[in-house]
Protein backbone atom coordinates (compact mmCIF):
# COMPACT_ATOMS: atom_id res chain seq x y z
CA UNK A 1 0.00 0.00 0.00
CA UNK A 2 2.89 2.68 0.88
CA UNK A 3 4.20 1.70 -2.41
CA UNK A 4 0.95 2.70 -4.48
CA UNK A 5 0.97 5.87 -2.29
CA UNK A 6 4.71 6.80 -3.44
CA UNK A 7 3.17 6.09 -7.29
CA UNK A 8 0.65 8.37 -6.76
CA UNK A 9 2.67 11.16 -5.20
CA UNK A 10 5.68 10.58 -7.89
CA UNK A 11 3.14 10.29 -10.56
CA UNK A 12 1.46 13.53 -9.70
CA UNK A 13 4.99 15.52 -9.36
CA UNK A 14 6.42 14.20 -12.51
CA UNK A 15 2.87 14.80 -14.69
CA UNK A 16 3.34 18.18 -16.57
CA UNK A 17 0.36 19.79 -14.23
CA UNK A 18 0.12 23.27 -12.71
CA UNK A 19 1.59 23.50 -8.92
CA UNK A 20 -1.79 24.68 -7.85
CA UNK A 21 -3.51 21.53 -9.04
CA UNK A 22 -0.76 19.08 -7.70
CA UNK A 23 -0.99 21.08 -3.77
CA UNK A 24 -4.98 20.76 -4.25
CA UNK A 25 -5.27 17.14 -5.21
CA UNK A 26 -2.66 15.90 -2.57
CA UNK A 27 -4.49 18.48 0.01
CA UNK A 28 -7.73 16.92 -1.22
CA UNK A 29 -7.32 13.37 -0.34
CA UNK A 30 -5.38 13.41 2.70
CA UNK A 31 -8.46 15.59 4.24
CA UNK A 32 -10.39 12.35 3.54
CA UNK A 33 -8.75 11.35 7.12
CA UNK A 34 -11.54 13.18 8.60
CA UNK A 35 -14.69 10.88 7.65
CA UNK A 36 -12.62 7.59 7.41
CA UNK A 37 -12.07 8.35 11.61
CA UNK A 38 -15.56 9.11 11.76
CA UNK A 39 -16.30 5.57 10.74
CA UNK A 40 -13.59 4.49 12.95
CA UNK A 41 -15.55 6.09 15.94
CA UNK A 42 -18.13 4.36 14.78
CA UNK A 43 -16.86 0.77 14.84
CA UNK A 44 -15.21 0.84 17.62
CA UNK A 45 -18.18 2.10 19.80
CA UNK A 46 -20.63 -0.55 18.13
CA UNK A 47 -18.17 -2.98 18.47
CA UNK A 48 -18.11 -1.75 22.21
CA UNK A 49 -21.87 -1.85 22.34
CA UNK A 50 -21.73 -5.81 20.99
CA UNK A 51 -18.57 -6.34 23.56
CA UNK A 52 -20.95 -5.25 26.49
CA UNK A 53 -23.85 -7.01 25.48
CA UNK A 54 -22.04 -10.36 25.25
CA UNK A 55 -21.16 -9.83 28.71
CA UNK A 56 -24.86 -9.33 29.48
CA UNK A 57 -26.38 -12.37 27.56
CA UNK A 58 -23.55 -14.52 29.14
CA UNK A 59 -24.19 -13.64 32.64
CA UNK A 60 -28.12 -14.21 32.17
CA UNK A 61 -27.77 -17.79 30.80
CA UNK A 62 -25.29 -18.69 33.83
CA UNK A 63 -28.00 -17.14 36.43
CA UNK A 64 -30.92 -18.15 34.74
CA UNK A 65 -31.54 -21.47 36.26
CA UNK A 66 -31.44 -20.59 39.64
CA UNK A 67 -34.11 -18.04 38.46
CA UNK A 68 -36.20 -20.56 37.14
CA UNK A 69 -36.40 -22.73 40.57
CA UNK A 70 -36.67 -19.56 42.79
CA UNK A 71 -33.96 -20.08 45.25
CA UNK A 72 -31.49 -17.21 45.59
CA UNK A 73 -32.37 -13.70 45.96
CA UNK A 74 -28.98 -12.98 45.44
CA UNK A 75 -28.96 -14.31 41.90
CA UNK A 76 -32.05 -12.95 40.98
CA UNK A 77 -30.27 -9.50 42.08
CA UNK A 78 -27.39 -10.58 39.73
CA UNK A 79 -29.86 -11.05 36.90
CA UNK A 80 -31.61 -7.62 37.79
CA UNK A 81 -28.61 -5.90 37.60
CA UNK A 82 -27.86 -7.15 34.16
CA UNK A 83 -31.51 -6.43 33.09
CA UNK A 84 -30.68 -3.00 33.52
CA UNK A 85 -27.47 -2.74 31.77
CA UNK A 86 -29.40 -3.65 29.00
CA UNK A 87 -31.71 -0.96 29.13
CA UNK A 88 -28.57 1.26 29.31
CA UNK A 89 -27.13 -0.65 26.59
CA UNK A 90 -30.54 0.22 24.16
CA UNK A 91 -29.98 3.56 25.30
CA UNK A 92 -26.40 3.46 24.01
CA UNK A 93 -27.66 2.01 20.73
CA UNK A 94 -30.28 5.09 19.97
CA UNK A 95 -27.47 7.44 20.96
CA UNK A 96 -25.40 6.06 18.63
CA UNK A 97 -27.88 6.25 16.12
CA UNK A 98 -28.64 9.43 16.72
CA UNK A 99 -25.01 10.97 16.85
CA UNK A 100 -24.02 8.46 13.35
CA UNK A 101 -27.27 8.28 11.43
CA UNK A 102 -26.44 11.61 9.37
CA UNK A 103 -23.05 10.06 8.58
CA UNK A 104 -23.99 6.59 7.57
CA UNK A 105 -26.12 7.89 5.41
CA UNK A 106 -23.28 10.22 3.70
CA UNK A 107 -21.02 7.11 3.89
CA UNK A 108 -23.69 4.48 1.94
CA UNK A 109 -24.21 7.68 -0.78
CA UNK A 110 -20.51 8.03 -0.86
CA UNK A 111 -19.94 4.17 -1.51
CA UNK A 112 -22.51 3.91 -4.06
CA UNK A 113 -21.43 7.00 -5.83
CA UNK A 114 -17.79 5.67 -5.75
CA UNK A 115 -18.24 1.83 -7.01
CA UNK A 116 -19.99 3.04 -9.80
CA UNK A 117 -17.07 5.77 -10.49
CA UNK A 118 -14.03 3.61 -9.54
CA UNK A 119 -16.70 0.56 -11.89
CA UNK A 120 -16.60 3.06 -14.69
CA UNK A 121 -12.30 3.85 -14.59
CA UNK A 122 -12.19 -0.06 -14.46
CA UNK A 123 -13.82 -1.08 -17.92
CA UNK A 124 -11.87 2.57 -19.19
CA UNK A 125 -8.79 0.95 -18.34
CA UNK A 126 -9.77 -2.35 -19.92
CA UNK A 127 -11.30 -0.50 -23.25
CA UNK A 128 -7.67 1.75 -23.29
CA UNK A 129 -5.14 -0.72 -22.52
CA UNK A 130 -3.84 1.28 -19.27
CA UNK A 131 -2.86 -1.24 -16.41
CA UNK A 132 -2.42 1.24 -13.81
CA UNK A 133 -5.74 3.06 -14.32
CA UNK A 134 -7.18 -0.15 -14.13
CA UNK A 135 -5.37 -1.50 -11.13
CA UNK A 136 -6.17 1.43 -8.90
CA UNK A 137 -9.52 1.88 -9.72
CA UNK A 138 -9.51 -1.86 -8.81
CA UNK A 139 -8.20 -1.22 -5.41
CA UNK A 140 -10.72 1.89 -4.58
CA UNK A 141 -13.46 -0.42 -5.47
CA UNK A 142 -12.11 -2.75 -2.71
CA UNK A 143 -11.83 0.13 -0.11
CA UNK A 144 -15.46 1.34 -0.93
CA UNK A 145 -16.28 -2.32 -0.29
CA UNK A 146 -14.32 -2.79 2.98
CA UNK A 147 -16.47 0.62 3.82
CA UNK A 148 -19.92 -1.00 3.29
CA UNK A 149 -18.82 -4.72 5.39
CA UNK A 150 -17.22 -1.94 8.46
CA UNK A 151 -20.89 -0.80 8.82
CA UNK A 152 -22.94 -3.70 7.78
CA UNK A 153 -20.84 -6.07 10.32
CA UNK A 154 -20.73 -3.10 13.17
CA UNK A 155 -24.75 -3.17 13.14
CA UNK A 156 -25.04 -6.36 12.34
CA UNK A 157 -23.39 -8.08 14.94
CA UNK A 158 -25.59 -5.70 17.50
CA UNK A 159 -28.90 -7.12 16.70
CA UNK A 160 -26.96 -11.19 16.38
CA UNK A 161 -26.44 -10.00 20.06
CA UNK A 162 -29.72 -9.15 21.04
CA UNK A 163 -31.12 -13.03 20.58
CA UNK A 164 -34.75 -14.09 21.62
CA UNK A 165 -33.84 -16.20 24.01
CA UNK A 166 -32.31 -13.39 25.98
CA UNK A 167 -35.43 -10.88 25.47
CA UNK A 168 -37.45 -14.09 26.94
CA UNK A 169 -35.17 -14.54 30.21
CA UNK A 170 -35.46 -10.42 30.76
CA UNK A 171 -39.31 -11.18 30.19
CA UNK A 172 -39.12 -14.09 33.34
CA UNK A 173 -36.83 -11.93 35.48
CA UNK A 174 -39.60 -9.45 35.67
CA UNK A 175 -42.61 -12.28 36.24
CA UNK A 176 -40.38 -13.93 38.94
CA UNK A 177 -40.24 -10.35 40.80
CA UNK A 178 -43.50 -10.12 40.43
CA UNK A 179 -44.36 -13.46 42.16
CA UNK A 180 -42.26 -12.57 44.90
CA UNK A 181 -43.42 -9.10 45.27
CA UNK A 182 -46.94 -11.36 45.63
CA UNK B 1 -5.51 32.29 26.49
CA UNK B 2 -4.03 28.47 26.64
CA UNK B 3 -6.24 25.65 27.15
CA UNK B 4 -4.82 22.62 29.05
CA UNK B 5 -6.17 19.26 26.22
CA UNK B 6 -7.10 17.27 28.32
CA UNK B 7 -8.16 13.81 27.04
CA UNK B 8 -9.15 12.36 30.34
CA UNK B 9 -11.37 12.51 33.15
CA UNK B 10 -9.37 15.04 36.05
CA UNK B 11 -8.94 12.33 38.96
CA UNK B 12 -9.24 14.56 41.22
CA UNK B 13 -13.08 15.09 40.54
CA UNK B 14 -13.99 11.79 39.34
CA UNK B 15 -15.64 8.90 40.75
CA UNK B 16 -14.00 5.89 42.05
CA UNK B 17 -14.24 3.53 38.99
CA UNK B 18 -12.63 5.85 36.64
CA UNK B 19 -9.80 6.07 38.88
CA UNK B 20 -8.95 2.36 37.51
CA UNK B 21 -6.27 2.52 34.89
CA UNK B 22 -8.39 0.05 32.28
CA UNK B 23 -11.72 1.71 31.28
CA UNK B 24 -13.45 3.48 28.72
CA UNK B 25 -11.44 6.37 28.00
CA UNK B 26 -8.82 4.22 28.70
CA UNK B 27 -9.43 2.55 25.60
CA UNK B 28 -10.22 5.00 23.23
CA UNK B 29 -7.32 7.21 24.15
CA UNK B 30 -5.61 6.79 21.42
CA UNK B 31 -8.89 7.22 18.64
CA UNK B 32 -9.10 10.78 21.05
CA UNK B 33 -5.72 11.96 20.50
CA UNK B 34 -6.07 11.01 16.90
CA UNK B 35 -8.94 13.01 16.83
CA UNK B 36 -6.67 16.34 18.32
CA UNK B 37 -4.06 15.99 15.94
CA UNK B 38 -7.14 15.97 12.78
CA UNK B 39 -8.53 19.10 14.30
CA UNK B 40 -11.64 17.67 15.53
CA UNK B 41 -10.85 18.06 19.20
CA UNK B 42 -13.39 15.96 21.59
CA UNK B 43 -13.88 17.99 25.10
CA UNK B 44 -12.65 17.03 28.36
CA UNK B 45 -15.71 15.16 30.43
CA UNK B 46 -15.12 17.30 33.68
CA UNK B 47 -14.77 20.66 31.66
CA UNK B 48 -18.03 22.55 32.23
CA UNK B 49 -17.49 25.61 29.55
CA UNK B 50 -15.41 24.36 26.52
CA UNK B 51 -12.17 25.43 25.59
CA UNK B 52 -12.29 28.72 23.55
CA UNK B 53 -9.13 27.63 21.82
CA UNK B 54 -10.68 24.35 20.95
CA UNK B 55 -13.79 25.72 19.71
CA UNK B 56 -11.50 28.31 17.24
CA UNK B 57 -9.08 25.43 16.44
CA UNK B 58 -12.39 23.68 15.27
CA UNK B 59 -13.63 26.26 13.99
CA UNK B 60 -10.74 27.02 11.31
CA UNK B 61 -10.01 23.45 10.29
CA UNK B 62 -13.46 22.78 9.05
CA UNK B 63 -13.07 26.02 7.39
CA UNK B 64 -9.84 25.72 5.58
CA UNK B 65 -11.20 21.99 4.53
CA UNK B 66 -14.55 23.80 2.97
CA UNK B 67 -12.40 25.92 1.27
CA UNK B 68 -10.33 23.28 0.09
CA UNK B 69 -12.58 21.46 -1.75
CA UNK B 70 -14.25 24.62 -3.23
CA UNK B 71 -11.54 24.90 -4.70
CA UNK B 72 -11.20 21.67 -6.12
CA UNK B 73 -14.57 21.61 -7.08
CA UNK B 74 -13.91 24.79 -9.11
CA UNK B 75 -10.84 24.42 -10.53
CA UNK B 76 -12.08 20.98 -12.04
CA UNK B 77 -15.50 22.36 -13.16
CA UNK B 78 -13.78 25.03 -15.46
CA UNK B 79 -10.49 22.78 -16.32
CA UNK B 80 -11.79 19.49 -16.58
CA UNK B 81 -11.49 19.25 -20.24
CA UNK B 82 -7.56 20.02 -19.94
CA UNK B 83 -7.79 17.07 -17.23
CA UNK B 84 -9.46 14.70 -18.87
CA UNK B 85 -7.23 15.35 -21.92
CA UNK B 86 -4.25 13.94 -19.79
CA UNK B 87 -5.79 10.99 -19.00
CA UNK B 88 -5.45 7.54 -21.35
CA UNK B 89 -3.14 8.74 -23.87
CA UNK B 90 -4.75 12.13 -24.60
CA UNK B 91 -8.53 10.78 -24.67
CA UNK B 92 -10.88 12.90 -23.77
CA UNK B 93 -15.04 11.88 -23.65
CA UNK B 94 -18.10 13.56 -21.89
CA UNK B 95 -18.29 10.54 -19.81
CA UNK B 96 -14.94 11.08 -18.42
CA UNK B 97 -15.81 14.75 -18.19
CA UNK B 98 -18.78 13.91 -16.21
CA UNK B 99 -17.57 10.91 -14.57
CA UNK B 100 -14.54 13.36 -12.74
CA UNK B 101 -16.94 15.97 -11.78
CA UNK B 102 -19.18 13.43 -10.11
CA UNK B 103 -15.95 11.94 -8.67
CA UNK B 104 -15.21 15.55 -7.25
CA UNK B 105 -18.37 15.92 -6.10
CA UNK B 106 -18.40 12.96 -4.02
CA UNK B 107 -15.24 12.83 -2.85
CA UNK B 108 -15.93 17.27 -1.34
CA UNK B 109 -19.67 15.69 0.26
CA UNK B 110 -18.05 13.12 1.48
CA UNK B 111 -15.69 14.72 3.36
CA UNK B 112 -17.10 18.34 4.34
CA UNK B 113 -20.46 15.93 5.55
CA UNK B 114 -18.14 13.68 7.60
CA UNK B 115 -16.20 16.75 9.17
CA UNK B 116 -20.02 18.14 10.13
CA UNK B 117 -21.01 15.24 11.41
CA UNK B 118 -17.69 14.82 13.62
CA UNK B 119 -18.10 18.56 14.70
CA UNK B 120 -21.82 17.67 15.76
CA UNK B 121 -20.72 14.86 17.53
CA UNK B 122 -17.97 16.52 19.35
CA UNK B 123 -20.33 19.21 21.02
CA UNK B 124 -19.95 19.71 24.94
CA UNK B 125 -23.19 17.99 26.09
CA UNK B 126 -23.28 15.06 22.99
CA UNK B 127 -20.39 14.10 23.91
CA UNK B 128 -20.22 13.86 27.67
CA UNK B 129 -23.84 12.17 27.14
CA UNK B 130 -22.40 9.72 25.19
CA UNK B 131 -19.49 9.11 27.57
CA UNK B 132 -21.69 8.99 30.38
CA UNK B 133 -23.71 6.44 29.28
CA UNK B 134 -20.58 4.23 28.59
CA UNK B 135 -19.09 5.21 32.21
CA UNK B 136 -22.43 3.58 33.44
CA UNK B 137 -21.94 0.57 31.73
CA UNK B 138 -18.47 0.35 33.46
CA UNK B 139 -19.93 -0.29 36.71
CA UNK B 140 -20.85 -3.88 37.98
CA UNK B 141 -18.73 -5.00 34.78
CA UNK B 142 -17.51 -8.49 35.94
CA UNK B 143 -13.99 -8.40 33.28
CA UNK B 144 -11.94 -5.27 32.06
CA UNK B 145 -11.59 -7.91 28.93
CA UNK B 146 -13.98 -5.86 27.07
CA UNK B 147 -11.77 -2.50 27.31
CA UNK B 148 -8.57 -4.62 25.98
CA UNK B 149 -10.42 -5.93 23.02
CA UNK B 150 -11.83 -2.24 22.63
CA UNK B 151 -8.17 -0.77 22.65
CA UNK B 152 -6.91 -3.18 20.43
CA UNK B 153 -9.76 -2.39 17.75
CA UNK B 154 -8.64 0.95 17.96
CA UNK B 155 -5.22 0.53 17.12
CA UNK B 156 -6.00 -1.58 14.37
CA UNK B 157 -8.42 1.63 13.22
CA UNK B 158 -5.81 4.11 13.31
CA UNK B 159 -3.60 1.56 11.23
CA UNK B 160 -6.02 1.38 8.75
CA UNK B 161 -6.79 4.61 8.34
CA UNK B 162 -4.16 5.76 6.52
CA UNK B 163 -4.65 3.29 4.21
CA UNK B 164 -8.07 3.97 3.40
CA UNK B 165 -6.66 7.88 2.58
CA UNK B 166 -4.74 6.20 0.14
CA UNK B 167 -6.60 4.51 -1.81
CA UNK B 168 -8.26 7.66 -3.26
CA UNK B 169 -9.13 9.29 -6.77
CA UNK B 170 -7.83 8.63 -10.08
CA UNK B 171 -7.65 12.34 -10.79
CA UNK B 172 -4.34 12.70 -8.74
CA UNK B 173 -2.60 10.97 -11.35
CA UNK B 174 -3.47 13.90 -13.92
Amino acid sequence: MLCLATLFGIDTIWNEISLVRTVLDLSGFLTKIIPVTALALFCTLARLVTLHLRNIRTSIKENIPSVVSRLKSQRLNSLNIQRNRYLLTCKVIRQLEQCFGAYLTIEVCYIFVGVITSSWFVLMSVLSEDLILGVLSGVIFVDHMAHLYFITSSSDSITSEVTLPILLSLASINSCYADIDR
Amino acid sequence: MLCRIQVEPNEQSTPDHLNNSINFFWSFKLLTRWMYLIGIPPPAVTESVSCQLNRYFRIVIFFLVLLLHSCILMDGAFNTKSITQSYVSGISTTALFWNLIIDGLNLGMYVVGGHSVLLLLTRPQTWRDLTSSFQLLDEDLPTIGIYLQSRRLTIYAIVYIPFSVFFTKIKLLA
